[in-house]
């Protein structure tokens, strides 16, 4: 009967009923089976909505929206075009470090592929960059960002495995740091040997964009100053963030002061805190329903017959997460799967802080990664290019990508460096 | 059945109204007391006693009310695999059921919700009236959900946004 049930809850998942609905079916059919009061299932989501972090995502993501409604990354590429246009390469590191710092605030890299994709990608062409590598690096730049602050799935990895958030943004630092240098080293020598023009800004050029665009910039160094010093709570950095994006584009840039442009940002910034914090609190109920009925347990044994050490632990772990990441969206993916993970890990003594960012970091390549990774889609409806010929053009960032996963996955140290030894 | 349809569509766009209007009210709330409840904290040392009790009660007002507009802009999270490959028409005839299985689980849950608030509500001690009259957001906002389902069905497949 139980069979029976998860695969009907399989087709009608794969039949396009929403996420939750298939979760709270779930639920509701596990607690029914087990003679369990389905109140249960809303205690859990009362006891989530308690959670004093859960506030965080809701303005972070308002701010996101704000932002990005404003034309803040527009701006922000100006400014990073000013600043090191000029290098070798200098428009494709501009590319990196603007997705990235777009991304961080989107959350979801696919955002950030059609938010700033067009824009990068025109670029990058009329300064004669090849046209594969433009195509590759602005569909691998999508996947860039997603560990620093203030992005949505650190956040919702930390509720999820209750851990603390301001560490995990600590623990980001540094694997993002190396990914941008990796891609910027790969795409700077590209730059090189093709000859590719740079973009030089005259000194007025500059200082417009920096008089446009040093406030956007100055957000994230505030967010990460602010939290890596200790002077913020990640609720406080949210609420000034939500409270600074506000400023930022109704009164000093005035890009949106008209009634719709105010109902167009709130619609966004629901439906997005709505579709993903709803399959958060239809999870919670689940998961606790799961971990009653010894799942994690039972996986447990199943693991300890195989394997035996924390390297076989990580490898299997990274091949099952791609695998995830090709076919699940990031955030319903972090909220089913890390519940039963976590003691997975820790029986193999993973620090949870260090699973997180090497969860995120399996899941966000996963987006890049064929069969279905819907980066590679994104692109091809973007551009107007094949699937196959998107996948060919982010062939060498993802080789660069995974070898990153690889250092971010046997190097702790790089995740786990601000402990105490 | 072409008047269903257009009662649907008009029903949906004033459910979305109403969605929209909760939404911003409970997001200008929450930046409103939060800002507050820093600034106090930081300049005066002191903090408004229940503020960040109902702040956390609003997000789940905003949760809702944007899985409710999730609802009619199609903008859940789902995997649909499946869907994608089959023919327009098929994919037509299969919203109906989709939609009132959708309707029916939500259904469900605001029941086991308005049981839940309920027993919570008889012992609630005078001075947390407020922060559990605004836990009916879970009895509410599943209920809401049940009927943005159905609505959706009757309203076509053409989204809302």
């Amino acid at each position: 009967m139980t069979e029976l049930i998860i695969a009907v809850l399989i087709l009608l998942a794969l039949l396009g009923v929403p996420l939750f609905v298939v979760l709270a079916a779930g639920s509701l059919a596990l607690a029914v089976s087990n003679n369990t009061d389905t109140a249960v299932l809303i205690i859990e989501m009362v006891r989530l909505g308690s959670s004093p972090t859960l506030l965080a995502i809701p303005l972070f993501t308002f701010a996101a929206v704000v932002l990005s409604h404003g034309g803040a990354p527009r701006r922000m590429v100006q400014v990073f075009t000013a600043l090191v246009g000029r290098m070798p390469g200098g428009l494709a590191v501009v590319t990196l470090t603007s997705c990235a710092v777009f991304t961080a605030f989107s959350g979801a890299s696919g955002v950030t592929i059609l938010a700033l994709g067009g824009l990068l990608h025109e670029m990058l062409l009329r300064e004669s960059y090849p046209a594969k590598f433009s195509l590759g690096l602005v569909t691998a730049s999508g996947s860039v960002g997603l560990l620093l602050p203030p992005s949505l799935v650190i956040l919702l990895y930390g509720v999820v495995a209750q851990v603390s958030i301001e560490h995990l943004y600590l623990a980001g630092l540094l694997p993002t740091l190396l990914l941008v240098a990796m891609l910027s080293l790969y795409s700077m020598r590209v730059g090189r040997a093709t000859h590719s023009q740079r973009t030089i800004y005259t000194r007025e050029q500059i200082r417009h964009a920096l008089r446009e665009g040093i406030w956007d910039v100055l957000l994230p160094v505030g967010i990460i100053g602010g939290l890596l010093l200790g002077w913020l709570t990640i609720s406080e950095a949210a609420t000034i963030t939500a409270a600074y994006a506000v400023l930022l584009e109704v009164v000093i840039h005035r890009k949106l002061h008209t009634r719709r442009h105010l109902i167009e940002v709130i619609r966004e910034t629901a439906a997005l805190v709505g579709s993903i914090l709803i399959i958060l609190c239809v999870a919670m109920g689940l998961t606790n329903l799961l971990i009653d009925a010894q799942l994690p347990m039972k996986l447990l044994d199943l693991l300890d017959q195989h394997i035996h050490s924390q390297i076989q632990f990580l490898l299997l772990l990274n091949v099952f997460l791609l695998a995830v990441g090709t076919m699940m969206d990031i955030f319903s993916a972090i909220v089913v799967i890390i519940p039963l993970l976590l003691p997975l890990a820790q029986r193999f003594g993973v620090d949870p802080i260090h699973l997180g960012i090497l969860i995120l970091a399996n899941l966000e390549i996963g987006y890049l990664h064929p069969p279905v990774g819907i980066n590679l889609f994104l692109a091809s409806q973007k551009f107007k290019v094949p699937i196959l010929k998107v996948f060919w053009a982010t062939l060498p960032f993802l080789a660069i990508l995974l070898i990153w996963l690889i250092i971010v996955t046997y190097v702790p140290l790089l995740s786990l460096w601000w402990q105490p030894s | 059945m072409s008047w269903l349809r257009v009662y649907c569509q008009t029903l949906e766009r004033w459910l979305i109204r109403g969605w929209l209007v909760i939404a911003a009210l409970s997001l200008a709330l929450i930046l409103t007391l939060s800002l507050g409840q820093i600034l106090a904290r930081n300049f005066f040392h002191t903090g408004f006693p229940d503020a960040d009790d109902v702040i956390r009660r609003l997000v789940m007002w905003v949760v809702f009310a944007g899985a409710s507009i999730a609802v009619h802009t199609q903008r859940h999270i789902k995997i649909d695999a499946l869907n994608q490959l089959l023919p327009d028409a098929w994919q037509r005839a299969l919203l109906l059921p989709l939609h009132l299985f959708s309707s029916a689980i939500c259904a469900a849950l605001a029941l086991a919700a308005a049981h839940f608030w309920w027993g919570e509500w008889q012992v609630t001690a005078p001075a947390d009236q407020v922060s559990t009259a605004l836990l009916l957001i879970f009895p509410v906002g599943f209920a809401a959900l049940a009927l943005d389902f159905l609505v959706r069905a009757g309203a076509g497949p053409q989204s809302a946004s």
